[in-house]
């Protein structure tokens, strides 16, 4: 074979070995837990919950990660439900902070038997 | 030359092949399930819902913009809204929507049952309260007095859709079944959309149809009172039913060591005093729900139980008391329980 040959093999098998390994990293991080921030319905921001953080939210409101769990630590509003919400991690779940228009969500949650799938009350 | 073609066509088989295992993998990671979720804000709270199924999306708005009619229809503080409207008529009779008439006759025939113990025209003395801001502010007596001269929900008749006041001071406050009746209207239009599983949450007050896309039952979490939102007591199992609760723990305030909460009672003006920081009422019909749980509440366990075999209801409630322990009533059934 030519010089040429090995180039073009080299050339179309890179380029799916490149799209797979790029494909496998993508579907790892969509599939892991991460904390998805929303305010007024549009997205505020997605963090990686193995990272320790502070957000600040338009300086109303305060979300901490801490050890893999995410929770709001300041809120102006009155109620203050938000602050008081228990901290969530990658077994999923939400804090809602109603005046403010924030929401606090796990996407990609750990299967878990344990969790609800909602809570009343 | 040949050889090279071959090879050029094995190269490209290899390529096509792994962008087919490429295209399926994409499709399997969307296709494998229909769960559509999504969040929002009405009734004064925040609603959550999950659809399986495959025209999700647009069912998702669809119950969102179902929300938000029947926010305008029940909310007491909007002034745009139907009861807005009623509670500031300028005459005796108002004709009211269809929505409007079906909750009015569900909610006066629990005022009647309890014989006024849960009253829906107690919104004069909900309205001197305040829960929701952080002030710690008891009314004035005197004025928690005038307000309660108005609480009579024997002054409002329901014909139709024809809704009569004997006088002109009755203002009616709906918060203790609205939110159930817009789950199960929320729940009837979802079934007659064809859909066979779907979970609705509008701020707390659970209602679930069929079960979850992997065949079991949804599991719904009762709240520990006064504990972080989100943890938990129990866990309960429902299908095709709602699972509601009611507790002194959702909205109150401290003052001087004395708790006061948002569960008023009709006949005082003040939080009721009661042997139960929770009830959680399961049953299929989520306005009955919505209002036995503050019945409960007003009533405390030992009245509840003996209304609800009186009544003969077909409920399930957990008495969760003063110390948190929960009590199952009528009993303990394996189709709900999840432990």
């Amino acid at each position: 074979m030519k010089r040429n040959d090995w180039i073009l093999i080299a050339v179309l098998t890179l380029i799916p070995a490149i799209l797979l390994t790029g494909n496998i990293i993508a579907a790892q991080k969509i599939a892991s837990p991460c904390l998805v921030i929303t305010v007024d319905g549009s997205t505020f921001g997605i963090y990686d919950l193995n990272e320790d953080r502070i957000i600040d939210i338009n300086g109303k409101n305060t979300c901490t990660i801490k050890d893999g769990e995410a929770s709001m630590t300041y809120a102006d509003c009155p109620g203050q439900n938000c602050v008081h919400s228990a901290a969530i991690g990658k077994e999923g779940g939400s804090i809602v902070c109603l005046p403010n228009r924030v929401i606090l969500k796990i996407e990609n949650a750990a299967v878990t038997a344990e969790r609800p799938d909602a809570v009343t009350g | 030359m040949n050889m090279r073609k071959n090879l050029c066509k094995a190269v490209l088989g290899c390529i096509f092949s792994l962008a087919g295992v490429l295209l399926l993998s994409a499709c399997g990671s969307s296709g494998a399930s229909d769960l559509h979720e999504a969040e929002g804000y009405y009734f004064d709270t925040d609603v959550e819902l999950k659809i399986n199924d495959k025209n999700g999306e647009a069912l998702l708005k669809k119950c969102f913009s179902l929300c938000e009619e029947l926010e305008n229809t029940f909310s007491p503080s909007s002034s745009s809204s139907e009861l807005y409207k009623i509670n500031r008529r300028t005459s005796d009779t108002v004709t009211v929507s269809d929505d409007m008439a079906d909750c009015l006759e569900e909610a006066l025939t629990w005022c009647s049952r309890t014989d006024g113990a849960f009253d829906i025209t107690i919104y004069p003395v909900s309205s001197l309260w305040d829960f929701r801001s952080g002030k710690t502010e008891i009314p004035d007596e005197a004025a928690i007095d005038s307000a309660l001269a108005k609480v009579d929900y024997t002054k409002v008749h329901l014909d139709g859709n024809e809704l009569t006041f004997d006088s002109p001071d009755t203002m009616l406050d709906l918060g203790g079944i609205a939110k159930g009746y817009a789950s199960a209207k929320i729940k009837k239009m979802l079934k007659e959309e064809g859909v066979s599983s779907a979970l609705i949450n509008l701020g707390g007050n659970v209602s679930t149809l069929g079960l979850k896309s992997s065949g079991t039952k949804w599991t719904v979490g009762i709240q520990k009172p006064f504990a972080d939102r989100g943890e938990t007591l129990t866990t309960v199992k429902s299908s095709d039913s709602c699972v509601i609760s009611a507790g002194i723990y959702e909205r109150y305030f401290e003052k001087d060591g004395k708790l006061y909460h948002h569960i008023l009672d009709p006949k005082t003006g003040y939080p009721k005093e009661t042997d139960l920081n929770q009830a959680t009422v399961i049953s299929t019909d989520d306005a009955m729900s919505d209002a036995l749980s503050t019945i409960c509440i007003l009533y405390g366990q030992e009245k509840a139980e003996e209304f609800i075999k009186s009544q003969g209801l077909d409920v399930t409630v957990l008495f969760t008391d003063k110390n948190n322990n929960i009590t199952w009533f009528p009993e303990e059934s394996s189709d709900l329980s999840a432990s």
